[in-house]
């Protein structure tokens, strides 16, 4: 592969259309980034990698995690709630393990989609014009960057310093993006520990790498399965450290992964005959659930219902003999029943979304039928879905409804006293106002796992309905001495303050002790919750 | 802070329902960057749903963290908590509770004295009221204490509560030629979020019985599984109501029985917090009954066309002497009359009835309105209209068309016999 058989990507400005004053000024960029990127090329699918790409391999290498692959195959598996996957029947040599051969099958299968058609045209064109001789208009190409200039910095020590002093701030030991290695192993560390915004600067920093950096929004660049990864994480991060508005302007150029720069078909130089979409479909679904994390949720529930049908399309595709994407190429029917395993849970975490986008929506009714056709499909966690489609009658007020749905969860799992069942009762008690009913079914729910946050804060919470305001803090508090790192979290950290509020002029100082055990078991905190303790 | 110095503080919050928190449910594939990293912090979050991580209905109880609007017909309910801000006992301490509305002030809740409230102790109360007046009410918390020379202090504290109205319900009455009152009401949810209509009932007075024409056939709401209501919805009841035996024989008694009933509504929204409304008395304006009163026994509803169809009624004399009538009829668009006109009636007494049966031939398909009925009381000159009688649907002898149009056509026989008044 010569450098000459690379479309320059100083090509798609030297059409006359693009007439930017500073335009040479980043042409120069842009070659320095093409550069850079055609060292990256693969030689002939020699296993010789990019750096930044080898390290991303080695997630082969992580032990599994029994959860994972529930999730990919979310809703499918297992008639058991507790999602194991060794009961979805798959064994460890399946594509969907990752390994560190490319598996064409399962990479097929994963990066399936069907574009628009717009985009197929474009596609068609790339696929069929002599290499290096079709450029696409500039509206096809998708041009993200990073769009803040500071790095994020560590709010919880920030808090400190405000509240507790710098002495005690210069105490904290949290991870930051400069203590570990300047790749995804090193993002990934960052992430486990919880350290959001210290991983979101180290996105900032590795997505520079791709030219895709500080200010190079809207300026054309390559994309590759690893640069639209390290934006699936940064975009996951913004939303978890809620973020919204900024992940919004930076998600904005990627639409809904349509445009053709986003297929592998666009680089026929570097992925031979390598099909569909180079964005993951966990990108896919965050994008089209964004809006409803920015408080458009009607938006959200468009895209949605659009990447439904797309995977419905699939699906019925491979039903008739077809690929997923509806080309007649062969496929094993192992292969092929895999495929519509993969395909069915990703149908069944959108319909997921769904309900949750309804319900922010307050489409009770649109939720509750959802809730419904779910608990229908086939291997789905009935018995969870019921437990969850009662909770829903019990949000709007109907009580009975809700019992009835309760009772059905309970008989699918043979009348056993399940904590999620005891924990429902309870919650029925509080639609009925019969707090130390509650409390009691909340009891009993604890002493079959007493550690559980939830329950031991339900508990608190009926504590105080009850009139019993400092019984409920001790046991809150108690949650919290138990298990910090799990407790320390934002619901119970507001129930909490609340209940601080109440209690008297010393709130204050309580709130502050609260704020020195965040700073010590937490690398991350939502601003909101700071704000809170700050008093 | 207090703005003078006291030895207790108070504190008050009102007691809403909880909501149910739920994770933020972002999830990757195994072979994403982060690899199980996402789908394991959402596992661990105390606020999933074990199982069902990725549905946001949780099980986790989350405090009321916004204020919410109270409306007439729920029920207020507040944590009242009174503490001990000092490194000191104090003694005699006893809080009252009242609820001060537009018109008259409440009791809530009165505290016996306490001899001895020491440092970090608390009095807690909790109140509940069912708020029964819209507008500004105002919650009095007074804490009367021994301050530290025995000296009794007390202070006062105000909260202001606005109660707004939750339903807009309008009525409207349909007397039926049947004697029998159709009431439709239409309710409304005038709050901020939706609501679940639990109940709507009307309680009939004992003048009349109530049938709910809300239901289908094979039982169950025509509204579906759950009647609920987004903000500013409106759902449409309807109820026919039958006079009583007693007094559909009387026309004096049913047109003096204008009292029908009252709605009993009870809505539930967050979490089973629940609200109930009773309207008042509701009034019909009651149907005026002229001396004499023509009633339709039997018709049909459909008929072909060119051929000969028949029509029962009855004719009432309400007026308090023997009439002398002489039945006519006039000309009725689209249909003919087969009969007589100008036929004189037997002499009929007060309160007696005669039963006629009038013919007619169809000449125009389609719907079409019986009109053009004249009694004329020979005696005082006085002559009785009926227009618009009845309706009947005019077919074209066609089986196959037929049924069709049968099909199209149905709903309209409940409702030829409606009368608006």
């Amino acid at each position: 592969m010569s450098q000459q058989s690379v479309p320059s990507l100083s090509k798609y400005f030297g059409t006359p259309e693009t007439t930017n004053k500073t335009g040479n000024q980043d042409f120069s960029n842009v070659e320095e980034t093409t550069e850079k990127l055609n060292s990256f090329h693969i030689k002939d699918n020699s296993k010789i990698e990019p750096v930044v790409c080898r390290i991303f391999s080695e997630t082969s290498n992580e032990p599994k995690d029994p959860t994972a692959a529930f999730f990919d195959l979310i809703g499918n598996g297992s008639s058991t709630d507790s999602g194991i996957s060794s009961n979805l029947g798959i064994s460890s040599e399946d594509g969907f393990t990752p390994r560190i051969s490319v598996d064409s099958e399962a990479d097929r299968r994963r990066d399936a989609w069907i574009p628009s058609e717009r985009t197929r045209q474009c596609l068609i064109t790339c696929a069929t014009s002599p290499l290096g001789t079709y450029f696409p208009d500039r509206e096809l190409l998708t041009m993200p960057g990073v769009l803040v200039e500071e790095e994020f910095t560590d709010n919880i020590e920030e808090a400190v310093t405000v509240c507790l002093g710098e002495a005690e701030a210069c105490q904290r030991k949290a991870l930051t993006a400069a203590d570990v290695t300047q790749d995804e192993r090193g993002l990934r560390e960052l992430v486990q520990a919880g350290a959001y915004r210290a991983a979101l600067n180290l996105t900032a920093r590795l997505l520079t790498i791709y030219g895709q950096g500080r200010g190079r929004t809207g300026h054309p660049t390559k994309h590759s399965p690893h640069s639209l990864q390290l934006w699936f994480t940064r975009i996951s991060l913004l939303v978890k450290t809620k973020s919204t508005t900024l992940a919004q302007a930076e998600a904005e150029p990627f639409d809904q992964l349509d445009k053709p720069d986003l297929f592998y078909e666009f680089y026929p130089e570097m992925y031979k005959g390598r099909r569909g979409s180079i964005a993951s479909f966990s990108f896919r679904l965050l994008l089209a659930e964004l809006p409803m994390h920015c408080g458009k949720p009607k938006e959200s529930l468009t895209k949605l219902f659009n990447i439904l049908s797309t995977v419905r399309k699939m699906l019925l595709n491979l039903k008739n003999g077809l690929c997923e994407d509806g080309s007649p190429t062969e496929i094993k029917s192992s292969d092929r029943n895999d495929s519509i395993r993969l395909w069915t849970g990703r149908e069944t975490r959108i319909l997921h979304s769904i309900v949750n986008c309804s319900l922010l929506l307050k489409d009770y009714i649109l939720a509750m039928d959802i809730l419904g056709q779910l608990a229908q499909r086939e291997g789905a966690p009935r018995s969870a879905l019921l437990s969850a489609l009662g909770r829903l009658h019990l949000q709007v007020g109907d009580i009975n409804g809700a019992e009835a749905c309760f009772n059905e969860a309970r008989e699918l799992k043979g009348g056993e006293e399940t904590i999620r069942d005891l924990v429902d009762r309870g919650l029925v008690a509080v639609a009925q106002n019969s707090f130390n009913e509650a409390y009691t079914f909340f009891q009993k729910a604890s002493l079959l796992e007493p550690n559980n946050v939830m329950i031991l804060n339900n508990m608190a919470v009926c504590l105080l309905y009850g009139g019993h305001l400092k019984e409920a803090i001790g046991v809150l508090e108690a949650a919290i001495a138990q298990s910090p790192v799990q407790a320390l979290q934002e619901s119970l950290l507001l129930n909490l303050c609340t209940l601080y509020d109440m209690e008297s002029s010393k709130g204050r100082l309580k709130k502050f002790a609260l704020l020195r055990q965040i700073s010590k078991y937490q690398a991350d905190a939502p601003t909101q919750i700071l704000e809170k303790l700050y008093g | 802070m207090e703005p003078e110095e006291h030895l207790l503080g108070l504190k008050v919050m009102r007691l809403t329902k909880p909501t149910l928190a739920s994770p933020l449910p972002i999830t990757c594939d195994t072979k994403d960057l982060p690899g199980n990293l996402l789908n394991k912090a959402l596992k661990d979050d105390p606020t999933a749903v074990s199982g069902l991580e990725t549905i946001c209905i949780g099980q986790f109880l989350l405090l009321p963290q916004s204020p919410v609007n109270i409306y007439l017909g729920e029920t207020f309910s507040s944590y009242i908590c009174v503490y001990n801000d000092t490194k000191d006992s104090v003694n005699n301490v006893a809080v009252k509770v009242d609820l001060q509305t537009s018109s008259q002030r409440l009791p809530l809740a009165i505290n016996p004295p306490i001899p001895i409230l020491t440092p970090d102790e608390k009095v807690n109360i909790v109140i509940h009221h069912e708020v029964k007046e819209i507008g500004t009410h105002i919650l009095v918390c007074e804490v009367s204490y021994e301050g530290s020379n025995r000296t009794p202090t007390s202070f006062r504290k105000f909260f202001k509560i606005q109660v707004l109205k939750p339903l807009d319900v309008k009525t409207k009455f349909y007397n039926a030629e049947s004697d029998d009152v159709y009431l439709e009401a239409q309710v409304q949810n005038i709050t901020s979020g939706p609501i679940f209509l639990e109940r709507v009932e009307l309680d009939a007075t004992h003048l009349f019985n109530v049938a709910s024409v809300n239901v289908k056939k094979q039982g169950g709401s025509i509204f579906g599984k759950l009647t609920m209501l987004q903000p500013q919805a409106t759902c449409q009841y309807l109820y026919c109501l039958s006079p009583d035996a007693k007094l559909s024989a009387d026309t004096k008694l049913l047109s003096g029985a204008t009292n029908v009933g009252k709605f009993d509504i009870v809505w539930r929204s967050n979490l089973g917090e629940r609200g109930r409304l009773q309207t008042s008395q509701l009034q019909r304006i009651s149907p005026e009954y002229d001396d004499i009163r023509l009633f339709v026994q039997e018709y049909p509803n459909f008929v072909l066309l060119e051929e000969a169809f028949h029509f029962k009624c009855r004719l009432t004399n309400n007026s308090e002497y023997t009439m002398e009538l002489t039945l006519s009829v006039e000309e009725c668009d689209g249909i003919t009359w087969c009969e007589i006109s100008g036929q004189k009636l037997q002499p009929l007494s007060p309160k007696g009835t005669v039963d006629l049966e009038l013919k007619l031939v169809p000449l125009v398909p389609g719907l079409r309105s019986i009109s053009g009925i004249r009694l004329v009381d020979t005696f005082n000159k006085k002559t009785y209209s009926f227009d618009d009688f009845i309706q009947v649907f005019v077919m074209v002898n066609d089986k196959k068309q037929n049924e069709q149009l049968a099909n199209v056509i149905n709903i309209t026989k409940d409702k030829s016999t409606i009368k608006v008044i």
